[in-house]
């Protein structure tokens, strides 16, 4: 990928244009990771924006999709499969079938005899439960393993 | 159809054709080399038993459980990994079923193949190196999990928990394994030993197995996790059960030696940890 940068004092705010022979799924990536991340989460009537980097989790319950900040819950009007391709995917994994977390915001891990992983977030602000079934993505999303980041 | 269950249904048709391939397998080598002394004659390979036959009344429905019970075992153990992809509650309730329902197809291919008779100490032996070699895998992953979660933590820059006292929580799976070889390996021997000249319970298993599993327990949890005081206990006292033999018996001294091994090894372990540590230490601060 050829990567190009021009300066122009003219502009009011920068501009990205992508160009390539096709929409593959390389280029929606890169286009979703050059896109405004802002999310709005509600609370009753209340819409507030939400910075990304301040969320600790994801998750679905109730129906309903939320997310956890270290200030409060909101419910966000997206589904958790929308959520995770808005988001960083270097920073937010889905750890389970309901649950996307901020690997930023993991402060420990631990696994019991059972051979579950317990994750606490921001410490102890939040505790979830990682499913063994999605730790490859967390491996690769940190770029271990064989799903090494390029 | 979901991935999970594609991936379900892609293991249990791979499980269990690769079971009824081992079952064949089983038939034309054993066939081959007791039944017509080397040279095989392939039509006439007896494929169940005669207690089977009998029990279904002709051959043909005797294998056709017999291939049943062979696919749904290699089936089971094809999707054996797949409980383990989940977490809380259900990861235990699933390994719990997926235990008990390998365990009675075990049972019944035992029963099949006549390894078990009515009596209930060879069900019990049947059970316990089941149950033995259900652990083993299982604590062999569990150390695996660890070693990813380790990753998982280092490139997270997340501090290492501190260690339980003694090394006690740590030194668990080792001690399992330990005391599994320890409480199994003699009444297995007890079966298969020759009883007018007991190999496995007077020279192979005092002498070569006890001794290795407790240099090797003590030596890997040494490496592992440092001072394990768990593992050479657990050589003694798993080593008591074995007094209670008649034939060839054993000396409670041996458990004594048994126990030293696996703690020289672990000590020895837990210096070559603590200086291959200080250089890595070294070697970081330069």
């Amino acid at each position: 990928m050829k990567v190009e940068v021009k300066i122009d004092p003219a502009r009011a705010e920068p501009t990205v244009t992508v160009t390539a022979p096709a929409l593959t799924e390389e280029v929606r990536a890169l286009v979703r990771s050059l896109e405004p991340r802002s999310l709005t989460g509600w609370r009753g009537e209340e819409a507030i924006p939400l910075e990304p980097g301040d969320l600790l989790r994801c998750y679905a319950a109730n129906k309903g999709v939320y997310a956890q900040s270290p200030v409060g819950e909101y419910l966000v009007k997206l589904r958790l499969y929308e959520l995770e391709e808005r988001l960083n995917p270097g920073v937010f994994v889905r750890i389970s079938h309901s649950e996307i977390v901020n690997l930023k915001q993991v402060t420990a891990l631990d696994l019991s005899l059972a051979g579950t992983i317990k994750m606490t977030l921001a410490g102890g602000a939040a505790v979830c439960w990682v499913s063994r079934r999605y730790v490859p993505k967390i491996k690769q999303a940190l770029g271990l393993g064989r799903g090494r980041r390029a | 159809m979901t991935d999970v269950q594609k991936q379900w249904r892609k293991r249990i048709l791979i499980g269990g054709f690769v079971g009824l391939t081992l079952m064949a397998a089983g038939v034309v080598c054993i066939g081959s080399i007791t039944l017509f002394g080397g040279r095989p004659d392939y039509r006439h390979l007896q494929w169940v038993t005669h207690g089977a036959a009998a029990f279904f009344g002709s051959e043909g429905l005797a294998l056709a459980a017999q291939c049943a019970v062979t696919f749904a075992l290699g089936a089971s153990v094809g999707v054996a990994t797949l409980p383990f992809d989940d977490y809380g509650p259900a990861l235990a309730a699933r390994s719990l079923l997926h235990f008990a329902v390998t365990g009675g197809l075990v049972l019944l291919l035992g029963w099949l193949l006549e390894l078990v008779g009515p009596s209930p100490a060879a069900v019990l032996l049947l059970l316990g190196l089941y149950t033995f070699l259900y652990l083993t895998v299982w604590l062999v992953r569990w150390l695996g999990w660890r070693a990813e979660l380790d990753d998982l933590r280092s490139a997270l820059d997340l501090p290492a928990p501190s260690p339980s006292r003694l090394n006690g929580r740590e030194s668990l799976p080792y001690a399992l394994l330990l005391a599994g070889f320890f409480l199994l390996l003699r009444p297995l021997a007890e079966v298969l030993d020759a009883p007018d000249v007991p190999v496995l319970r007077a020279l192979l298993l005092p002498w070569l197995a006890y001794p290795f599993v407790a240099l090797l327990t003590g030596w890997a949890s040494g490496l592992a996790r440092g001072l394990c005081p768990l593992v050479p206990l657990t050589a003694f006292v798993s080593f008591l059960p074995n007094l209670l033999w008649p034939h060839v018996p054993y000396d409670w001294q041996q458990g004594v030696v048994y126990a030293l091994l696996a703690l020289g090894a672990n000590l020895l372990a837990a210096v070559v940890r603590r200086w291959r540590r200080r250089g890595e230490e070294r070697g970081g601060a330069r």
